[in-house]
């Protein structure tokens, strides 16, 4: 049963930045048995997408293959000439990328993408590949199987592109699947389908597969052993039941306990009025289609609230109709009690200045030509009139809070590592001196460490300086660690709000079940037990 | 302090200096063979400029000896090295005189095209609406007129002179350049940083001017190279046309359009500042290359 498929020895890799060659995997050794299932787990920089596409004998561009040897079904991949590993590519170990959506060719039907490579490889002829086609998307559970072939690209959602997506990789029956982070830009309740459907054809087709990703709770669902590794060198290996009980490494422990930090409640303090009222509000981009359908929402003094719901819910649209980017088109959102005008044209200074915001993606939300001291130092000119020595001070006390040294003064952000900007949006929010912070999906671009460090930092200066939080989020993790109180959006509406204590224990609001039992948790049944309890309720 | 912040400490580079910065760019056009050739010439030519009253043989608008072949003698003493024209003057004299006129009205012309341009481009792609639509529809119109006809009327109504060929470039020229910063603005203007600077309160200008313009200056840095080109072309056409700068002063298209009608018999006369003209505009547009290969590096 347990036949070798893979054997990678002493892989070396090379990538070229700042005008040298640098390692960025360090002989890494790697087996794989037919059927098996191997989950490379890491931070991102850990080498694990090298290692998983470098088992195809291919780079990204600009990295290089330096030493070790790739054993594929006995063909030595990495001494073939390029004719020889197309015979092996595609037809014995396929690929499944991570954005499904950037990786189909919006120009050509699902079909004919499906059929494209065993027709080429001379595999299978047009109309058996066809026939295999709706019968495995059958099995992945796509809705109308014999059709869905038929559409483009953009006209199934984003889940079921990514089925498409692992369909596609099947179609020559492969020996392996290299499944590259396949779930991470999906929402969790999709998630859980591609989860399903990846385990499913597995095991039904007996391949093997390497499955890359950051999210340990994910991976144990899937593999049977797991790689963990670390700046291109492997921490720790072993099966998966083993690893969860009783990790050997520090590193591997961190990664496990990352989501246990849990803030204390903030007293609830009962003021005459909340510190903001949302009321009535509806909203559209360009007068169309509505996504913000009456919300009514107050938020208390240094309380935070957590918004939370799927792509699409209208979450990160309140954020915007709060800062006046979006102006709502009615309904009322009342500052200490006095209106806000709409639109953040008409708003005084200090009305823009008691309330900022946290981006999404710290790559673009600082201005790549300038220097730390102009992006955290502007606010204090612009707000406090703050110059010269002064504001050069008040500048290293901002860095000091955020826990960078003070000697960053004069990077450009894009020196910066993604953790760090995401800092240094929470320094320049924290200049204004503002009383109310919005914080849109600010930790969603981050790896998990690193996001649990933003996550403790923003609750020490919540503490600190008595800050209020509106906290927007998909992260149900996210939520549990850092909220006091929780609304649920769905499709533009609130489906269910209340204090997290309440929101988080049942009887809960039928979508709001279904969100939180969609989070994967950190054994490796649950994947089994929720489908099983699913399907139970469904019958 | 965090293990996050830890990691990525030693990877960050050292902040960089405005002059180092310039050194740095040389070093990186090493790489870039094109752009070195480009360098090359185009800085040949801007000393020649610098250094005409130095290097010119001869005072440019002096009549010596006429139709003198390259390298004969001048029996008051002295070489014509690239010979004489037809009034006698020393055609070596004329292209390194010649070069500071083109050296000086093309980056004028350009430069002033760009001021145009960007705020045009900038007010455009940052406001949208009817001042966008009112301001591409104008330059739709003017792109849609032959350039050189375009000039040919502008110079023509208003009379040949400096001022009047940069004022005809920047007419033709800013539209041009006004589609390119306005699709580069409206790009940029989704940024989070801009909505992180219009939630501040900042002014509109300041945003366009200090959130917007530094971040499209690299595509904008490579074109104006490529327009210089361009109007050098244009500049050198004035000239041929009779409509470049009045003489005697040197003019390289103006010394090719005098002497053209003795091309067969004394081609020296035209085909060196011919030669003077493409060499310039090969020049920039190697440079513009060799810049966008770097550009497109990082």
């Amino acid at each position: 049963m347990s036949e070798r498929l893979l054997t990678v020895k002493n892989l070396q890799i090379e990538g070229f930045a700042d005008d040298a060659w640098k390692p960025i995997v360090n002989g890494i050794d790697l087996h794989l048995d037919r059927g098996e299932v191997l989950g490379l787990i890491g931070e991102s920089g850990a080498g694990k997408s090298t290692i998983g596409i470098a088992t195809m004998g291919y780079t990204r561009p600009g990295c290089r293959i330096v030493g070790g040897s790739i054993d594929f079904d006995g063909v030595p991949i990495l001494t073939q000439t390029a004719e020889q590993i197309r015979e092996v590519r595609g037809v014995k170990i396929s690929y499944v990328a991570q954005s499904a959506a950037a990786s189909f060719n919006p120009a050509h039907k699902l079909i004919e993408q499906y059929t494209e490579t065993p027709v080429q490889h001379g595999v299978l002829k047009y109309q058996q590949a066809a026939q295999n086609a709706r019968m495995i998307y059958a099995r992945l559970e796509l809705p109308d199987p014999d059709k869905i072939g038929n559409r483009y690209p953009h006209q199934v959602s984003g889940g079921q592109l990514q089925r498409a997506m692992v369909a596609m990789a099947m179609s020559c029956e492969p020996d392996m699947i290299i499944f590259d982070e396949p779930t991470t830009a999906l929402d969790v309740t999709t998630q859980i389908e591609v989860l399903a459907a990846i385990k499913d054809v597995v095991k039904q087709f007996n391949t093997a597969a390497i499955y890359i990703t950051h999210d340990l709770a994910v991976v144990v669902q899937l593999a049977d052993r797991i790689m963990v590794l670390r700046y291109g060198d492997l921490v720790e290996e072993s099966d998966t039941r083993s690893m969860l009980e009783s990790p050997k490494e520090e590193y591997t422990r961190k990664l496990l306990a990352v989501r246990t930090f849990a803030k204390n409640p903030e007293p609830e303090t009962k003021e005459e009025h909340s510190l903001i009222e949302v009321s009535d509000l509806h909203a559209a981009y360009g007068g169309g289609i509505k996504v913000l359908d009456d919300i009514n929402l107050s938020i208390e003094r240094c309380r935070t609230v957590a918004v939370v719901g799927e792509s699409g819910s209208g979450k990160s649209t309140l954020a915007r109709a709060m800062t006046g980017l979006l102006p709502p088109m009615q309904g009322s959102i009342k500052y200490q009690g006095e209106e806000l005008p709409r639109s953040f044209k008409n708003r005084t200074k200090d009305q823009l200045r008691q309330i900022q915001m946290i981006y999404q993606m710290p790559d673009v939300a600082l201005n790549p030509r300038q220097k730390l001291r102009e992006t955290i130092g502007r606010p204090l000119g612009f707000y406090f009139q703050m110059d010269g020595a002064e504001r050069e001070q008040r500048v290293k006390e901002l860095l000091e809070m955020i826990e960078l040294p003070t000697n960053y003064i004069d990077r450009y952000t894009p020196e910066l590592s993604g953790g760090q900007k995401q800092r240094v949006c929470i320094a320049r929010a924290l200049a204004a001196k503002p009383v109310v912070i919005i914080c849109d999906e600010v930790t969603s671009a981050l790896d998990q460490l690193v996001a649990e460090e933003i996550l403790k930092l923003l609750d020490r200066l919540q503490k600190e300086l008595n800050m209020t939080y509106l906290f927007i989020t998909h992260d149900l993790a996210t939520v549990k660690a850092i909220a006091d109180e929780i609304v649920v959006m769905l499709k533009g509406r609130i489906v269910e709000h209340g204090p997290k204590e309440e929101v988080l224990v049942p009887p809960h609001h039928e979508y709001t079940e279904l969100l939180l039992s969609s989070v994967p948790e950190m054994h490796p049944d649950w994947l089994d037990d929720v489908l099983a309890s699913r399907s139970a309720v469904s019958a | 302090m965090s293990e996050a912040t830890l990691n990525t400490a030693t990877e960050a580079k050292n902040p960089v200096s405005g002059l180092r910065r310039i050194i740095m760019m040389i070093g990186l056009m090493r790489e870039s063979p094109a752009g070195m050739v480009g360098a090359f010439l185009v800085s040949f030519w801007v000393l020649v400029a610098i250094f005409a009253p130095l290097i010119s043989p001869f005072e440019p608008n002096a009549t010596l000896v006429p139709f003198m072949k390259p390298g004969a003698v001048n029996p008051d003493g002295g070489t014509f090295w690239l010979g004489t024209d037809h009034i006698g003057r020393d055609i070596l004299s004329r292209i390194i005189w010649g070069s500071r006129t083109v050296l000086f009205y093309a980056p004028l012309a350009t430069f002033c095209a760009y001021v145009l341009g960007i705020v045009m481009g900038l007010v455009a792609g940052y406001y949208r609406g009817w001042i966008d639509d009112v301001l591409s529809r104008i330059g739709d119109m003017i792109l849609s007129f032959p350039v050189l006809v375009l000039y040919i009327i502008i110079i023509s109504t208003v009379g040949a002179s400096g001022l009047n060929i940069v004022i005809a470039i920047v007419f033709a020229s800013g539209p041009g350049i006004m589609r390119i910063v306005r699709g580069l603005v409206l790009d940029l203007r989704n940024r989070d940083y801009v909505a992180a600077a219009q939630t501040r309160g900042e002014s509109a200008w300041r945003i366009m001017l200090v959130e917007i313009l530094p971040n499209a200056r690299g595509p904008l840095i490579v074109d104006a190279c490529l327009r210089m080109g361009y109007v050098i072309i244009n500049i050198g056409v004035l000239g041929f046309l009779g409509l470049g700068l009045p003489p005697p002063d040197p003019d390289w298209g103006g010394m090719i359009n005098e002497t053209r009608q003795m091309a067969l018999i004394f081609p020296h006369m035209t085909v060196i500042p011919c030669i003077a003209i493409s060499t310039l505009i090969l020049g920039f547009n190697l440079l513009a290359d060799g810049m966008r290969d770097i550009s497109l590096r990082d």
